[in-house]
């Protein structure tokens, strides 16, 4: 807004949108993994309503990835308000980025789109004061949000129209039958397709696969008209081709 | 106008439009450096812009801002929020770095029906920041928190 003062680039903030079932949970643990691995600055915030049920270990964790992540479960939509708004008081140092996972369900204590909105928009606020705090650096503050799909009538759907325009950039996950690349055969138990819609840029796929030990690939897929990778402009987590050890999935 | 044009252009993290919406306000004409010589009537073209852009917004803020109604809360942490007095003496909280504002129109007709890119309050914040006068006001960073926060019902 006017007079924010000048800053470093801005990541876009970033939702990350999935049906049940659908690995969010594990996606957003393994992008704040990278984000905390980027530089010895980092700092994760990640906000979820309950613990993960397992953490990742060996080469995924990294070295010192996983103490950069600070993680905190605030059990109520009030309590989330709350801990996003003193963030400028309680942290002593300044995030790199902050991930919430699972916003549907702090919106089901929600009284009205306009505090759906609220919320949403202290935490791109918060993000974009860490960025202010941080533009001596060359990277601002990423913000990447988790929220199951929302249902097309009622309260859910209120609650997401609302919210959808603070992100410019969306990443939608599709679950995949496997069936045309033989799924049993590759011992894989889950295939999910993620697209990632931003304005201004080339809309970009990826196919994550889970195995039956837990660990997810990612690779990108061809554009639908191109064969080469393009990049995306932007600060998003990488998810080039990459081998993980991925928590439990919540979602 | 619809709100997703501007926001799609939009290379910034703050919302929709805050490029945009900053660089109109700062051709407005109430931050030209001439306004206070030459008098507002010698920039109606550029009313007209801010009009066509805001709509009937646009009359309701230059008069916030007359009555110098945008304060800007600042604490040591550095984190700011602004808090505008509405036309009927209410308190509403907008944030800093992207669009939200604690009044109803907000809700409805920015929010909900998306026809318009801001309420009367933003706008008086754009328009108090450019021509100056908009107040300012450190608390603690308690305090701070506390105007961040929704309103207790």
């Amino acid at each position: 807004m006017a007079g924010a003062g000048a800053v470093g680039p801005r990541p876009r903030p970033l939702l990350l949108l999935g049906p049940t079932g659908s690995g969010r949970s594990t996606l957003l643990f393994r992008a704040a993994l990278v984000g905390a691995s980027v530089v010895s600055s980092a700092r994760v915030l990640f906000l979820a309503p309950r613990p993960l049920e397992r953490l990742p270990g060996g080469k995924a964790a990294g070295a010192g990835a996983i103490q950069r992540i600070h993680f905190l479960y605030p059990a109520s939509f009030q309590e989330l308000l709350q801990l996003v708004a003193s963030l400028h008081q309680t942290l002593s140092s300044s995030s790199s980025m902050i991930v919430l996972d699972g916003l549907e369900e702090y919106l089901n204590n929600c009284s009205s789109p306009c505090t759906a909105a609220q919320l949403v928009a202290l935490l791109l606020d918060t993000s974009n004061y860490f960025s202010q705090k941080r533009s001596h650096l060359s990277v601002g503050c990423q913000l990447i949000v988790s929220m199951k799909f929302p249902g097309e009538a009622g309260e859910e759907a209120e609650h997401f129209s609302a919210i959808e325009h603070y992100f410019p950039a969306h990443l939608w996950l599709h679950p995949d039958t496997g069936v045309d690349i033989g799924l049993d055969n590759q011992g894989l138990t889950k295939l999910i397709r993620a697209h990632l819609l931003q304005p201004g840029t080339k809309d970009q796929e990826w196919m994550v696969k889970f195995d039956a030990q837990g660990s997810m690939t990612i690779s990108p897929l061809p554009c639908k008209n191109e064969t080469e990778n393009d990049t995306v402009s932007g600060n998003r987590p990488s998810v080039s081709e990459a081998d993980a050890t991925v928590p439990s999935s919540q979602s | 106008m619809k709100r997703q044009v501007l926001a799609c252009k939009c290379p910034c993290s703050g919302g929709p439009g805050i490029l945009e919406l900053s660089e109109i306000i700062r051709c407005s004409p109430a931050s030209h450096p001439c306004a206070p010589r030459r008098g507002l009537s010698a920039h109606l073209p550029l009313l007209s812009r801010l009009r066509f852009v805001f709509g009937t917004s646009v009359v309701p803020a230059l008069d916030l801002v007359d009555r110098q109604s945008v304060t800007r809360f600042v604490s040591p942490s550095g984190r700011t929020v602004y808090q505008v007095v509405g036309s009927s003496g209410k308190l509403y909280t907008c944030y800093a770095s992207c669009h939200f504002c604690s009044c109803p129109a907000f809700t409805f007709s920015v929010l909900r029906k998306g026809d318009n890119l801001v309420c009367k309050h933003l706008l008086a914040i754009y328009l108090s920041r450019a021509t100056g006068a908009c107040q300012e006001q450190s608390v603690s960073n308690q305090q701070l928190t506390a105007l961040l926060l929704p309103e207790e019902k």
